[in-house]
């Protein structure tokens, strides 16, 4: 009895142990990378009120920031795999109706495909 | 009383020795267990204190500069210290409005020399506030880099470009943001160097 007891604790303390050991890999890795993503859109939207201020019509603009900044980083912090993996984001503009700009800013993490997408209303001076 | 003797029923050496090893094990997985859980927890927290902090040290700069009608970028190897001038109310109604100015100034500093961990202050007419990042309970963070520039080309102008590198203490994870503002009500860029 006291055996089967001891056994079946072992059994189940080794199974969370590996549980507990794909829990770090089901963290979500693209938390840090849409803040990142998030305010390379607000730099194009920056970009964008400026050319609007200045009198400038809205298009389907490129990346208009620091290309610079297109390229970032992934720091999994992983004690095991302390890879840094590199980030490339791309960035597109769509205009929508008179006044409403749509920046969509995507990247790859492990081979999917990522993406966030983010309206604004410019107005043209 | 020789056959109660022989009837009571104990551990011998070799239950003993066959118990010992399994019940180490056990209190060693445990453990494991144990150390794993709160390790996932503490890096989980200082992720999420990582992230919020280089979010929330953007927004404030960013909610600033949009509001400033002056700005001013110095610092003693790159430009790491921002101060923001904006139109300030006056109860003294001989002051014109416009004249009266009123200061914030952003500081990536450090206290610690020995092992320096630099933290972003905002003073307000040189009066220094407490931290706006670091000094957390749940995980210390340390500004690697905080740049600002100006940049134009074909008639874009008053807008600052914000470059922030921060890193978790607790995990030694780097987390680099860029970000731009467009500041309308800026009248005067100084030290701005037009390419």
């Amino acid at each position: 009895m006291m055996m089967s007891v001891i056994f079946l604790l072992m059994i189940t303390s080794f199974a969370a142990l590996i549980f507990l050991n794909g829990a770090k890999k089901v963290v979500n890795q693209n938390s840090a990378l849409q803040i990142i993503a998030l305010h390379l859109a607000e730099e194009q939207f920056a970009e964008i009120e400026s050319l609007a201020a200045n009198g400038t019509a809205l298009q389907n603009f490129s990346f208009l920031g620091d290309p610079n900044d297109l390229k970032n980083y992934y720091d999994s912090g992983d004690e095991n795999n302390s890879e840094v993996k590199p980030i490339i984001f791309d960035v597109a503009t769509s205009v929508k109706g008179n006044s409403c700009v749509e920046v969509k800013v995507k990247w790859t993490l492990d081979g999917k495909e990522n993406s966030i997408a983010i309206e604004k209303m410019i107005h043209v001076k | 009383m020789l056959n109660n003797i022989k009837n009571q029923r104990g551990f011998v050496l070799i239950e003993f020795v066959i118990a010992l090893p399994l019940l180490i094990l056990l209190i060693y997985s445990l453990t494991q267990m144990i150390i794993q859980t709160s390790r996932i927890i503490k890096n989980q927290v200082a992720d999420y204190v990582l992230q919020n902090e280089a979010h929330e040290i953007l927004e404030q700069i960013t909610r600033d500069a949009r509001a400033a009608c002056s700005v001013e970028y110095a610092g003693n190897v790159k430009n790491e210290t921002i101060i923001f001038v904006f139109h300030a109310l006056t109860q003294n109604s001989t002051v014109p409005t416009a004249d009266v100015r009123d200061t914030r100034r952003y500081i990536r500093h450090s206290k610690n020399y020995t092992e320096p961990i630099y933290h972003l202050y905002a003073q307000r007419q040189q009066t220094v506030t407490a931290p706006i990042s670091g000094n957390n309970f749940l995980s210390d963070t340390s500004i690697e880099k905080l740049e600002f520039s100006t940049h134009a080309s074909e008639g874009i102008g008053k807008i600052l470009h914000i470059s922030l590198e921060i890193k978790s203490m607790e995990t030694e994870r780097k987390f680099k943001v860029n970000t731009s503002v467009f500041m309308p009500a800026c009248e005067e860029i100084k030290g701005v160097k037009y390419e």
